[in-house]
């Protein structure tokens, strides 16, 4: 006769509960602090909610805060849009072309995968000034129309993703290669240009070096920026500090809950390739 | 076949190749050509050679610490995170258990929040006097005296540090884990059983080894955020009680890290260029390195792989 659960099991079932209450803990304190009135979080543990969420919202609100909401948004809708497109196409190029170079300019877009960001940003600020592009959001989305991992993760999926029968029947109607690449390349890699689309979106939105030192406008913080100056922002109310900073948080963790699938898949695609 | 399609997929690679070019390409050799100056960003750039980097090498008062801080936040995050990503993707790996995706997403949600945030969040959490850990430490009656757990000492901050990046990575281990073990066909499982293989060992002989290339490529790609590491002990050191006044690294510059460093030497009172950009060169060159030896260790003795 066997037993429903087995001692290996609940101490397994345990385990991860643990481990897991460990992961969700910051976040619950977080919520529940965003609760209280300022002079009242620090005095008691706060794990129940209290009444004041409302006015802090309000404070949050006239702050400003949400400001940066929208731009961090726009900015990093376009990151994802411009990383999609000039990625798709050049994978396109890659995957079903023939043309002289192709394997050395493919190893080099390899190469770049490994360059850490961090190497050029001196020579970026000095360029982002001479263009004019300080203290706008410019030096923030113009950069993804060169995402190194993009080309490769989309060169990778077109490859066997897009029969090459079907583009050349298209070619035999005398299709045109911009309308090839619109109607075909982009309607076989949707999963794909999702993937991309959440890994660039969550770059971008996270970026911090570079937005603090080329933003000093505070019409123009991005959420992480904002977050930095919440202590200028709401002085000593902590309260309002912590909304905001739940505010700063929460939707983003839905949004990927909820594509969790694509994002993941995207994550693993390099590891197991190799 | 076609003709003039040939030239199609020159235009279609084009922009991404400019934008590299602009955004990448030139800034980065421009800042290996600033690194060989003399220079704050404005007036006359003097030309002195390597200079910036024996500076690094020798008087810079805080490079050599920075690249040593870092290293030891590295060398005790990652095998962490490894162990805790590696046990909990194994305990989840398994298509019968029900609770699976939903641990797998809680313990996935700390990597997804934005680094800035975490850093925040940790700071308010293991503040001295208003922390909800003393409190809760104090209340439960195991601490007497709140730990300044912020304080610059060398151990516990440092610990909150690699604790918080343990906290925010081993969901995303856990994932490239869960993905290496479901690449593992069940025959070799099956194989190993029928061996009379236990089932530790055929965790230790079989599964380990084969997640090899997966333990590999996390480690690759830890090491060269882990170098880059700023925006955590940055905001865990500063929070919001920030002001021009805080050093850079926090008390006794304990979580000085290379790209603060960095920022601090560019972009703080120094304004260093030259020396900066001489910064983030080496760091480049140590990035390079660091994954080379991380390359070796983990390949071991076999070539194959």
């Amino acid at each position: 006769m066997k037993r429903r659960f087995s001692i290996a099991t609940i101490i397994r079932i345990i385990f991860l509960v643990l481990i897991t209450a460990a992961c969700i803990f910051p976040f619950y304190v977080m919520i529940i602090m965003g609760t209280y009135k300022s002079e009242e979080i620090f005095k008691g543990i706060p794990l129940l909610p209290s009444n004041y969420l409302i006015q802090n919202f309000k404070n949050v609100y006239n702050s400003g805060f949400l400001r940066f909401y929208f731009n961090s948004f726009y900015i990093s809708i376009l990151a994802s849009f411009f990383a999609v497109l000039f990625s798709a196409m050049a994978g396109f190029a890659f995957a079903k072309y023939k043309f002289k170079g192709k394997n050395i300019l493919f190893n080099f877009v390899i190469v770049t995968l490994m360059i850490p960001t961090g190497l050029g940003v001196i020579g970026f600020i000095i360029e982002m000034r001479e263009f004019g592009w300080v203290n706008t959001h410019l030096p923030l989305f113009m950069p993804w129309i060169a995402s190194s991992f993009g080309v490769f993760l989309m060169t990778q999926f077109m490859k066997d993703g897009i029969p090459s029968e079907v583009l050349d029947s298209a070619r035999i109607d005398g299709c045109s290669e911009p309308r090839i690449f619109m109607v075909f390349a982009l309607n076989f890699v949707k999963p794909a240009a999702l993937t991309l689309t959440l890994i660039t979106f969550l770059q971008a939105w996270n970026n911090f070096l570079v937005p603090l030192i080329i933003i000093n406008k505070q019409s123009l913080f991005t959420v992480p920026i904002g977050v930095f100056a919440l202590g200028d922002l709401f002085r000593y109310d902590y309260g309002a500090i912590i909304l905001a900073l739940g505010i700063a948080t929460i939707p983003q963790i839905i949004i990927f809950t909820i594509a969790s699938k694509s994002f993941i898949s995207g994550l693993t695609v390099g590891a197991i390739k190799g | 076949m076609f003709k003039g399609v040939r030239k199609w997929a020159y235009i279609f690679i084009v922009p991404f190749f400019i934008g590299y070019f602009v955004f990448q390409l030139f800034p980065n050799l421009y800042s290996f050509y600033i690194s060989l100056m003399e220079w704050s960003g404005i007036g006359e750039m003097k030309f002195i050679g390597l200079k910036n980097y024996i500076t690094l090498f020798t008087t810079d008062p805080y490079f050599i610490k920075s690249l040593l801080n870092t290293a030891a936040i590295i060398v005790t995050s990652i095998p962490l995170t490894i162990i805790l990503g590696l046990i909990v993707a194994v305990m989840l790996f398994d298509e019968k258990f029900r609770g699976r995706r939903f641990f797998q997403l809680s313990n996935f949600l700390p990597y997804i929040v934005t680094p800035v945030a975490v850093g925040l969040i940790f700071n308010y959490m293991f503040d001295w006097k208003a922390g909800i850990i003393n409190k809760l430490l104090i209340n439960l009656g195991i601490l007497k005296d709140g730990i300044d757990w912020l304080g610059g000492d060398l151990f516990f901050t440092r610990f909150i540090l690699v604790l918080l990046l343990v906290w925010q990575n081993f969901g995303y281990f856990m994932i490239m884990y869960l993905a290496g073990l479901s690449s593992i066909s069940p025959e070799i499982y099956e194989a190993a059983k029928v061996d009379g293989s236990s089932k530790i060992n055929t965790f230790f002989k079989i599964t380990l080894p084969l997640l090899k290339p997966v333990t590999l490529f996390v480690v690759i790609i830890s090491i060269i955020g882990g170098m880059q590491l700023f925006d955590q002990p940055y905001l865990l050191m500063m929070g919001t009680a920030r002001g021009l006044a805080g050093t850079a690294g926090g008390p006794n510059r304990t979580l000085l890290t290379v790209m603060w460093n960095f920022y601090d030497t560019a972009f703080g009172p120094r304004m260093n260029y030259g020396l900066g950009a001489a910064i983030t060169y080496t760091l480049f060159i140590f990035i390079v390195g660091f994954s080379y030896v991380g390359i070796r260790i983990f390949k071991g003795r076999d070539k194959e792989l």
